[in-house]
């Protein structure tokens, strides 16, 4: 059986009057129904593009997808009409976005903003689709579900928000869902909920997810397996247990020293990157992270690497694994990543 | 709600009040006065028996009382400049012009605009976006009596086929409401156009999209609503702001309207009369400003419930 | 240690590279560019217009009145047989007087009281909101015939008339700008650190607000200009025998429908004017647009 989705060097690009941002620059993964993958990146290394071109929900000028595949149970989303999309988007596949307030329509009820996904994917009357909406309200943890559905966005909190948008995006049993930072705009507390929320859904439903976040410690809850994204590339995926133990590339090895980990004083020990993220105006010839890798070699500056095999389901994009890993052998603490005191 | 309505509407009061008292006061102590510029000067004791007549020789404050005790009663007492008249009478007989005027070029400019506003929003940076946006602003920098010498001269004194000015029947409106609703177009192209992308850029509307509506459905149900409250709160006292501002273009037509009154009055420095007009004026701004902030309150429950809560 | 480095280089490099990118930006609108270089060319103009006008502008000659452009008289002559194009040159002067005089007293009164009630809050910025209120809801050309009937018609008269409303829009912008300023973290770390209100809104608030005030000042220009063309036309703004292109058009009077110059280079001049320096506010905001999200 084929997976449910699989994307095939994907390149989107962005026209801007200061240049041309090449935001994807050709990603290769696939999902099977059912699974959770996680995307993980710094801010701007394409992480949510990539997602939304898929439904083509970038604003197209200026994005456009300069070339690829994505199949989604056997359909080419690419191909496919920007008119037509209206049958896989909401049903088939269905998203929430990270900031709830922005994402609801401030001047329409959020029953309606419910109800109106339900009607248009599903085709029930409005009163049907009212009278499930309520459920579905209920069903996320919202409280007295059939007296707020007359509420405005503007009249709930970020986290019930954040439940809206769930029941939105649950209410015609999608088979994907794309969940875009879905808690970074929210408290600690709330985030915790809003992700065993998902989960739990995901179990009931059996839809397949895909988190893009970069908080690792919720792809570690999460996820089976994970594609770290830096600058367009996926340089390094692998199932989440392997990433976690075992990380290969620089980055994704520096991403998991800066997690804040209380140390034996009991202060904290904030380990860091160095240097700042790409300039997206101007694409490397060679790897991408050579300008912050402690690793790099000359051939890092002229040639990019592919992803390599480096071990069961698991790719790094790097020219050095082995000798990361004996350097990593050698003094793991500081290995891939300059350390201080924060 | 009716706690929202009832402190716009004290606001806006007591604004009428302070802009009435600041005119009023202003009018009365600054040197010159009213006859300043008669040409044959009058005798001291006739200017006496003048003042006593119009009231002017009591203390200001009282003045202002007595005046402010006949304004609610809609009497501003009688202009310098026609005493057979009432100020009120003259107001309303002046008021049909500018009215009418300011009325039908505000209708003028807000259909062109809005129309080219939303072609180009459509069209966002295409070639056709750019033109607009271009020509609105190249539209914009004409001023009202600047076109309105243009447009005499070609279709009055060139092709004869329009009035050049005054009045005389509705053809005498055509080429005043042009002159004078053209260079509106271009702002209201361009907030139209601005209030337009701003929507369609928004998160809900990408998040409409992602539900699964159609193009149609998307502009109708979110896109239209969304971006018609910062519409409406701009373009509705463009109506009063045009009835009010048409000075300029009366006086290029010579449309006997209250524009041209204003400013006869001003430089005859009638002080009953330009009172009077400013005064109306101001409230036919403010019944529009509250007009507005109510209808905002009704199409964006973010106003009504804040303002019902508090 | 390398973080230390990186960290002290790197507002330096950021602020050139604004500078350059913000030049890059305002570069990019032609009209923009039209605009700073007509600002350039009318201001050389207004200056030295005593010098490079080919005539006194109240120089008389009832011989050559109304004359179409000739040779001697490049843009024709008006009603009183005086240069068309030297009082077009010299009708320069009122309009970038008018224009940059009212923006500026504009803002000396309405950047300290916006600043004000934008930070401190409380009475004084309820106070402020409603003068603010009052005025915005009247329309200039009110508030300015009367104070220029009040105060007799001349071109200093007509500045502080159009001031007294233009002051509004740069309190109303300065004070949601130090409305937020007030919330940036090392606005709040200063206060926490006890440095008095004055140097905390003169070293870190007026700077952060600075390229706006520019913007704001730039798109205060243009509506200056019309204004002066309009009340000199309606003939209550520059008093003759000193030219000023609204004035010109108004003088044109009964003449222009059969001789079409009189009118129509003193339009050109406006229109062209207004349409420049909004090209410039624009192109600045474009310019300026980017640095305060940085």
């Amino acid at each position: 059986m084929s997976p449910l989705l699989q994307v095939r060097n994907l390149e989107v690009a962005f026209f801007t009057k200061d240049g041309v941002v090449r935001a994807v620059n050709g990603i290769s993964y696939s999902l099977e129904e059912g699974d959770t993958l996680g995307i993980v990146g710094e801010s701007g290394c394409g992480k949510s593009v990539s997602c939304m071109a898929m439904l083509r929900l970038i604003p197209e000028p200026p994005g456009r997808i300069m070339g690829g595949q994505v199949l989604f149970d056997g359909i080419d989303l690419v191909r496919m009409k920007r008119d037509d999309l209206h049958t896989i988007r909401g049903g088939k596949i269905a998203v929430i976005f990270q900031d709830p307030m922005a994402s609801l329509n401030p001047v329409m009820n959020i029953g309606e903003q419910v109800a109106e996904a339900i009607t248009v994917n599903l085709g029930y009357s409005h009163r049907q689709a009212l009278h499930r909406t309520v459920e579905l309200l209920t069903r996320v943890g919202i409280p007295q579900a059939e007296d707020r559905v007359k509420d405005y966005p503007h009249q709930f909190s970020g986290g019930m928000r954040q439940r809206v948008m769930i029941a939105m995006a649950i209410s015609c049993q999608p088979k994907l869902l794309i969940a875009d930072e879905p808690t970074t705009s929210l408290d600690v507390t709330v985030q915790a909920q809003i992700v065993d929320l998902v989960q739990s859904l995901q179990r009931e439903l059996g839809m397949a997810v895909i988190w893009i976040t970069h908080d690792l410690g919720v792809i570690a809850r999460l996820a089976r397996h994970v594609n770290v994204m830096y600058a367009g590339f996926i340089i390094e995926t692998g199932p989440a247990k392997d990433i976690f133990k075992h990380p290969h590339h620089p980055y994704t090895i520096g991403l998991l020293g800066s997690v804040p980990k209380p140390d034996v004083l009991g202060t904290q020990t904030l380990v860091y990157i160095d240097g700042a993220p790409p300039d997206m105006l101007q694409l490397a010839e060679g790897c991408s992270f050579y300008p912050r890798c402690p690793y790099h070699t000359e051939q890092c500056l002229k040639e990019r690497p592919d992803l390599v095999s480096v071990g069961d389901n698991h790719g790094a994009a790097c020219w050095n694994v082995a000798a990361v890993q004996a350097r990593l052998a050698a003094g793991p603490a500081t290995a891939g990543a300059a350390s201080g005191r924060a | 709600m009716l706690n929202y309505v009832l402190r716009r509407f004290l606001g806006i009061l007591i604004m009428l009040l302070l802009l009435s008292f600041v005119t009023f006061v202003l009018s009365r102590t600054v040197p010159g006065g009213p006859f300043g510029k008669v040409e044959v000067p009058m005798g001291k004791k006739q200017l006496e028996l003048f003042k006593a007549k119009y009231g002017l020789d009591k203390p200001i404050l009282e003045q202002y009382v007595t005046w402010l005790g006949q304004a609610v009663r809609l009497d501003f007492g009688v202009p310098f400049t026609a005493p057979e008249m009432t100020v009120t009478g003259l107001i309303f007989k002046l008021l049909p012009y500018s009215a009418l005027l300011g009325f039908l070029a505000c209708v003028f400019s807000l259909t062109v605009g809005i129309i080219l506003g939303m072609i180009a929003a459509a069209h966002q940076n295409s070639w056709l976006d750019n033109a607009i946006v271009t020509y609105s602003i190249v539209v914009g920098s004409i001023p009202a009596f600047v076109l309105g010498f243009v447009v005499v001269y070609v279709f009055a004194a060139k092709l004869a086929i329009l009035p050049a000015g005054g009045w005389g029947g509705p053809k005498y409106l055509v080429l005043p409401v042009f002159a004078y609703g053209f260079p509106a177009i271009g702002g209201v192209a361009r907030w139209t156009r601005q209030c337009m992308v701003d929507t369609i850029s928004s998160d809900y509307v990408r998040t409409a999209y992602a539900k699964g509506l159609v193009r149609s459905q998307v502009m109708s149900k979110h896109v239209l609503r969304n971006a018609l409250i910062p519409m409406v709160t701009s373009f509705l006292p463009m109506f009063p702001g045009m009835m009010t501002g048409s000075m300029f273009i009366e006086m290029v037509f010579g449309l006997p309207g209250l524009g041209k009154q204003f400013v006869l009055s001003s430089t005859n420095r009638d002080y009953p009369m330009v009172l009077g007009i400013t005064v109306f004026w101001a409230l036919l701004l403010s019944v529009t400003y509250f007009i507005t902030d109510i209808l905002y309150g009704v199409i964006d429950p973010r106003v009504r419930i804040t303002q019902k809560s508090s | 240690m390398t973080r230390a480095k990186s960290q002290r280089n790197a507002p330096e490099t950021r602020y050139a590279s604004n500078w350059v990118a913000a030049w890059r930006r305002f570069r990019r609108s032609g009209l923009a560019m039209f605009g700073l270089v007509y600002f350039i060319i009318i201001l050389f103009v207004a200056v030295m217009a005593p010098v490079i006008s080919p005539y006194p502008y109240d120089r008389v000659d009832y011989g050559i009145t109304l004359q179409l452009p000739t040779w001697q008289h490049l843009l024709g002559t008006d009603y009183l047989g005086r240069d068309m194009l030297t009082r077009l040159m010299w009708g320069a002067r009122p309009m970038l007087l008018v224009g940059i005089l009212t923006g500026a007293v504009g803002m000396v009164i309405g950047v300290p009281l916006g600043i004000l009630a934008g930070y401190l809050g409380g009475a004084f910025d309820w106070f402020i909101q409603r003068l603010v209120d009052l005025f915005s809801a009247l329309p200039w050309y009110l508030l300015v015939l009367y104070l220029v009937m009040v105060l007799s018609p001349s071109v200093w008269n007509l500045i502080l008339a159009l001031s007294v409303s233009s002051w509004v829009g740069s309190c109303r912008l300065v004070r949601g700008l130090t409305f937020s300023a007030r919330e940036y973290d090392f606005v709040e770390a200063a206060r926490a650190l006890g440095i008095p209100t004055r140097q905390i809104l003169a070293r870190h608030v007026l700077p952060q607000i600075a390229p706006l005030l520019l913007w704001g000042f730039a798109t205060s220009i243009p509506g200056s200009v019309f204004a002066e063309a309009g009340l000199s036309f309606l003939g209550i703004g520059i008093r003759p025998p000193i030219p000023s292109w609204g004035q010109m058009l108004g003088q044109a009077g009964q003449y222009w429908m059969y001789y079409w110059h009189v009118f129509l280079f003193p339009s050109l001049c406006i229109v062209i004017s207004v349409l420049a320096f909004q090209g410039l506010a624009d192109g600045l905001r474009q310019a300026i647009d980017v640095n305060v999200n940085v």
